[in-house]
């Protein structure tokens, strides 16, 4: 696979080492949009992984996450999504804070983007899955918060997802912790204080 | 709850036509998120075609369910189906060969329809790509002779002699790849490993560190927070990041799109206001008067 040679008989890592270049170079936001995209979906075929973690493309993608501009949020996630199966990768993500990153994510306007996060913050996140030599990080309260209420959305594939997230990721004292304090932002006239 | 395919019937109302993205030229990054053993095929010409439909799908793998959704909008003259197929592995392969082809004269027009998924099904194709990942990255590593972050390459370089002994009898006999690694010899495979591994390090990554530019995010955030905090009441405590979809909340000012209205509305609203801020503030300070007043609620 190393030796699989590209259009001018290049090997895959110069291939993908030419895009990072391209990105990085590029001055046009259109084209870097294509290039992340172009990235993100080399990061589905896990035989990629490894030279894309040798690129430190989890980095790039971290940062594009973070700069929170569509739909360059949204390819980024996803290839964030596609990198985090490899547990490898999800140590490196972890190790460089990026769940506060993938949190980001819940509050995007799109939905493709919300549904990325969700589930990349399931994999950082699930305790049991193999995450290289650190521990799996726990959730941070906002990110519980969040999900809690992207459970109610009308998209069914985004309730389901927060569901799982919240099953899997989270106790149920965060859960209903993050529920209480949910009611008590309940919009509307506010109940007036108990009297004792 | 479930969404299930009961779902179904209510689908024409609450279920607007899906916006194929690939078709309008856009770029789309595939996720396991986005595929599905549910498909929605479009363009199948109203021939009642269902049984030549399902064997063509058949070709790739079991066919769990399927069904023509006549609430679903379709051009004129076409159906929309859907089908439902046993892996997803073959709804994969299914949707990349049958996507754009011609069928009974009309062109076949095939999405993932993840909607339809209930939360254990979309538990479960995700689990099953990560430990599809997993399997093959293991096999990878081994066949690599690298099990350790292939970021840390000076770990790497201690390791790799005595990890690949180690490994080597790990290797699936069953595939003709490993088996014919085993056949090379030691020797061949450390050679290998060593052009290969400096190869890697000649072409290592030239990525800016991003720990700078985070550096200044965590500050300018933090900053944002102080400036909140100055302008807060006293007691109040700093509100934490807020992350997800912020809620529907009441409009300060509504237009009634009558004069009287909106001045009978703003008299009212600013009365509640009053009678809100009266009844809090005494019983919280009589009753307890150590306790903050920091109850964070939104203001209406």
């Amino acid at each position: 696979m190393s030796r699989r040679s590209g259009p001018e008989g290049e090997t895959r890592l110069e291939y993908l080492q030419k895009l990072v270049t391209e990105y990085e170079d590029s001055g046009s936001a259109d084209y870097k949009e294509q290039v992340m995209a172009n990235l993100a979906n080399f990061a589905y075929d896990p035989s990629n992984h490894e030279w894309l973690l040798q690129l430190n493309v989890s980095d790039l993608f971290l940062d594009a996450v973070a700069e929170e501009r569509e739909p360059k949020m949204e390819f980024a996630i996803g290839g964030l999504c596609n990198l985090a199966m490899n547990p490898t990768a999800r140590a490196s993500i972890i190790d460089k804070d990026g769940v506060s990153v993938v949190m980001l994510c819940l509050s995007s306007s799109n939905e493709e983007t919300v549904l990325s996060g969700l589930s990349t913050l399931w994999l950082l996140a699930r305790p049991g899955l193999r995450c290289g030599a650190g521990s799996c990080p726990s959730v941070p309260e906002a990110a519980v918060q969040g999900a809690v209420r992207l459970a109610r959305a009308d998209s069914s594939r985004v309730r389901n997802l927060s569901t799982i997230f919240l099953q899997d990721c989270c106790t149920s004292e965060q859960v209903t912790e993050a529920e209480k304090s949910e009611s008590g932002s309940v919009v509307g006239i506010p109940l007036p204080p108990a009297t004792p | 709850q479930g969404h299930d395919v009961c779902e179904l019937s209510s689908l024409g109302t609450h279920h607007p036509q899906r916006i194929c993205l690939p078709r309008q030229g856009n770029i789309v990054v595939y996720t396991i998120v986005q595929e599905s053993c549910y498909l929605l095929i479009q363009g199948v010409p109203a021939l009642s075609l269902m049984e030549e439909l399902v064997a063509l799908f058949a070709q790739y793998g079991a066919v769990d369910e399927y069904r023509i959704l006549h609430e679903y909008p379709a051009e004129k003259f076409t159906e929309v189906y859907w089908v439902k197929l046993q892996k997803l592995q073959s709804a994969r392969i299914a949707k990349r060969k049958l996507d754009g082809r011609s069928f009974f004269g009309g062109v076949l027009h095939i999405c993932y329809a993840p909607e339809f998924e209930s939360i254990d099904e979309t538990r479960d194709k995700i689990q099953w790509r990560q430990r599809q990942v997993e399997r093959i990255c293991t096999k990878q590593a081994t066949f690599m002779g690298t099990f350790k972050c292939p970021l840390n390459a000076d770990a790497l370089s201690n390791n790799a002699g005595t990890d690949d002994k180690r490994l080597l009898p790990a290797v699936c006999p069953g595939s003709g790849r490993s088996a014919e690694m085993l056949s090379c010899g030691q020797s061949t495979l450390s050679k290998w490993q060593q052009g290969n591994k400096t190869h890697s390090r000649s072409s290592l990554a030239r990525f800016v560190p991003r720990v700078a530019a985070l550096q200044l995010r965590k500050i300018s955030r933090d900053n944002e927070c102080k400036n909140v905090n100055v302008f807060t009441t006293e007691g109040e405590t700093v509100m934490a990041p807020f992350v997800g979809p912020e809620l529907p909340g009441i409009p300060k000012t509504v237009d009634l799109g009558d004069a009287s209205l909106n001045t009978t509305a703003d008299f009212i609203r600013t009365k509640l206001n009053k009678v809100n801020g009266s009844l809090e503030k005494p019983v919280l300070q009589s009753e307890h008067p150590s306790a903050p007043a920091s109850k964070q609620r939104r203001r209406i």
